[in-house]
């Protein structure tokens, strides 16, 4: 790689890193959010949900003491588990709060400006929106 | 008097004043003089309501200056012709060497000082310098506020369209792919300058701004390409009626209100 490629890097990585410590505060709020909506979630006997919830819970709670590069990747790993959630669960009582988490994890997307969060996020959503209008 | 005696006072005149220009050519980006004029007489003819002021073009202070060198040139031909006891209005030729010992006789004369006093912790200097450089600092200091005054108008123009929250990011580390020398120290100072650009102050505000701390590293023209070809600064915006444009919806804003809705 070279010297130039380098700088180029930093200089991305430095601002994303600076925009997302700037945005922290509102990125916190919602996955506290997010983590809070999980209690009303009914899981049955859904093994599958269960440790989905779980895995959720762990990546809210490691994303507030993380770096921002490791924020986002904690954000990446709830994106995957709630999209896991979102195809599992599909009892109409549940579609509320998952309605209300795709919500936070959409501004969570737009906070961090990171293009993995965001295609997450969508997928997230419009799965949701598709299963309204069937 | 013969037709000699304008000729060779036009000659030497133009002498002084072209020293004066090509002073002038080599400080100071004369340029953006030319294109605060354009500006304000096109803001005035469309009638707009903008932050040009016509006092603030440098053109009368430089003409006076251009002035001032032909006019000192004119004088020290005429005083060469005076003390070598020559009748001024009696010249039938054009007197090269002696326009040339005029023309750069001026041009020292304007420049040189007698001597120089200590005033207020400074040296004064007396002479015809110091009118020469109170000219000069006025016309830099004019130059400074047109190209402020273009810089404005010109970066308002590139980045009026463009959302700051997806631009803060995308637009510098695009920029600056294009900048050859862009160092470690550059990096850290653009950083540093894009935090400061905070607070509740307008979406075009902090464009405005982000714009011009780019534009300290890189050339105009590649911000108003690099906005150009990237649509996602642009793209996804519808603007939400009644907001203006500082609120703009995009896809993540509809998605939420499809969610939200149902």
């Amino acid at each position: 790689m070279k010297e130039s490629d380098n700088k180029q890097f930093s200089f991305a990585a430095d601002l994303k890193a600076y925009n997302i410590s700037e945005n922290a505060v509102s990125l916190d709020e919602n996955a506290k959010q997010i983590g809070l909506l999980l209690d009303q979630i009914e899981t049955g006997d859904s093994k599958v949900a269960v440790d989905n919830l779980a895995s959720i819970r762990d990546a809210v709670a490691e994303s507030q003491n993380a770096s921002p590069m490791n924020r986002v990747n904690e954000y990446v790993k709830l994106g995957e588990h709630m999209q896991f959630l979102v195809m599992e669960l599909n009892q109409t009582e549940n579609k509320k709060y998952l309605k209300q988490m795709a919500v936070c994890y959409l501004d969570i997307a737009k906070l961090s400006n990171d293009d993995r969060v965001k295609n997450l996020s969508f997928a997230v959503a419009d799965r949701l929106i598709e299963d309204e209008n069937c | 008097m013969s037709n000699y005696v304008w000729l060779n006072f036009v000659i030497v005149f133009a002498f002084g004043t072209l020293w004066g220009i090509l002073e002038l050519v080599i400080n100071y980006e004369l340029r953006y003089v030319g294109s605060f004029n354009r500006k304000y007489k096109k803001a005035k003819e469309e009638n707009e309501d903008v932050i040009l002021d016509k006092e603030e073009s440098a053109i009368g202070y430089i003409f006076l200056y251009l002035l001032l060198n032909g006019l000192v040139s004119v004088l020290a031909y005429y005083a060469l012709k005076f003390f070598s006891n020559e009748a001024i209005l009696e010249i039938d030729s054009i007197e090269v060497p002696k326009l040339i010992i005029a023309g750069f006789g001026g041009v020292v004369v304007l420049r040189s000082s007698i001597f120089s006093i200590p005033f207020n912790g400074s040296t004064l200097e007396i002479g015809l310098i110091s009118v020469v450089q109170a000219l000069l600092d006025k016309i830099e200091k004019k130059i400074k506020h047109n190209i402020a005054a273009n810089r404005i108008c010109e970066i308002y123009e590139i980045v009026k369209d463009i959302d700051y929250e997806v631009a803060k990011e995308e637009l510098p580390s695009l920029c600056i792919k294009y900048i050859d020398g862009f160092s470690e120290k550059d990096s850290k100072d653009l950083i540093n300058a894009i935090k400061e650009i905070n607070g509740s102050i307008s979406n075009i505000n902090k464009c405005m701004q982000l714009g011009r701390e780019i534009a300290r590293y890189c050339d105009v023209e590649i911000l108003k390409r690099a906005i150009k070809k990237v649509p996602v600064l642009k793209e996804g915006k519808e603007k939400v009626e009644g907001q203006g444009n500082a609120r703009t919806k995009d896809e993540f804003e509809t998605r939420k209100d499809k969610l939200l809705v149902r």
